[in-house]
């Protein structure tokens, strides 16, 4: 089971909205921990044990790439799953986070359809429904 | 009526505007966008306004923009929000317009892109009353959503040099 997740948005809105989708999505018992970048979610992920990463690309301070990159290097944090949010991709941004080891790239705005759907690649148990 | 004027490129720029927006209100506010007015210069038409700016940092350089009236903002944070019974902040309406401003944006570059180009937005910037070099805009859309009127821009060289040039293919 996800027990407990980040949300790394610079957007207390969507990080409310995020929140929400898993909630509908079938995370309601986790426990979320939010942060306003990527230094704080990467501070967050090195205290907690996290079982799930969402991440907006466009933040400031450390940006998604960036905590993306920092996470996968991190022996500790490296089976850590990062689901990347972000309005600002395409086919070219989404092959190359993927390739820096990002599970799945969901578009802005989410719904809780396509986080569903982004939570479905984690695993084949249907443990989300 | 302003499309007649405009060349292919302008008309693409200006019909690529118009679906980011149309696509980004009706998935976040689930409401229906309707083109008021269609032209380059534009001021400002609220009495008491907000805005929010996005840079667009590559591979075409510029900046998109909106303008809401703020009663209009309160109504979009209450409803994002899902708190009718809270006075809200102009932070608060801040925050929900530099959320829309990004989804505009990455719907706008991504539809005049090639799916296989990258590119790259900065953040957002919000504020009160009227937008500064807005009449700087190289296409300017008024719109009216649940029965507001928002304003929104798209400013820069490359953006100029797009509307001037077909950029790709």
């Amino acid at each position: 089971m996800i027990q407990n997740i980040i949300i790394a948005d610079d957007s207390s809105t969507a990080r409310m909205i995020i929140r929400r989708c898993l909630e509908i999505a079938g995370c309601i018992d986790a426990t979320f921990f939010e942060a306003a970048d990527g230094e704080q979610a990467l501070a967050l992920a090195k205290d907690k044990a996290i079982d799930l990463l969402v991440t907006d690309l466009n933040m400031p301070n450390m940006d998604g790439r960036t905590l993306l990159k920092r996470v996968k290097s991190s022996p500790k944090l490296t089976t850590v799953p990062v689901i990347v949010v972000s309005s600002a991709s395409n086919e070219a941004v989404e092959k190359s986070l993927l390739e820096e080891g990002a599970l799945t790239v969901v578009k802005k705005p989410v719904s809780p359809a396509t986080v569903a759907s982004a939570l479905e690649t984690l695993t084949d148990d249907n443990q989300w429904g | 009526m302003g499309l007649i004027d405009m060349n292919d490129s302008q008309k693409e720029l200006t019909a690529s505007l118009t679906a980011a927006i149309s696509e980004t209100m009706e998935n976040m506010t689930f409401e229906e966008i309707e083109v008021l007015v269609d032209t380059k210069k534009g001021s400002s038409v609220y009495q008491e306004s907000m805005w929010a700016t996005l840079p667009v940092l590559r591979p075409l350089a510029g900046r998109i923009a909106l303008e809401i009236p703020t009663s209009y903002g309160k109504c979009l944070t209450e409803a994002l929000a899902g708190d009718s019974e809270n006075e809200v902040c102009c932070e608060a309406i801040g925050d929900v317009l530099g959320e829309i401003i990004n989804t505009i944006a990455g719907r706008f570059i991504s539809r005049l892109l090639p799916p296989t180009e990258e590119f790259e937005l900065g953040l957002p910037e919000t504020g009160q009353g009227e937008l500064a070099g807005a009449d700087e805009a190289v296409t300017s859309i008024l719109l009216s959503v649940g029965g507001h009127c928002i304003k929104t821009s798209v400013s820069g060289a490359d953006f100029w040099d797009f509307s001037n040039s077909k950029r790709r293919n």
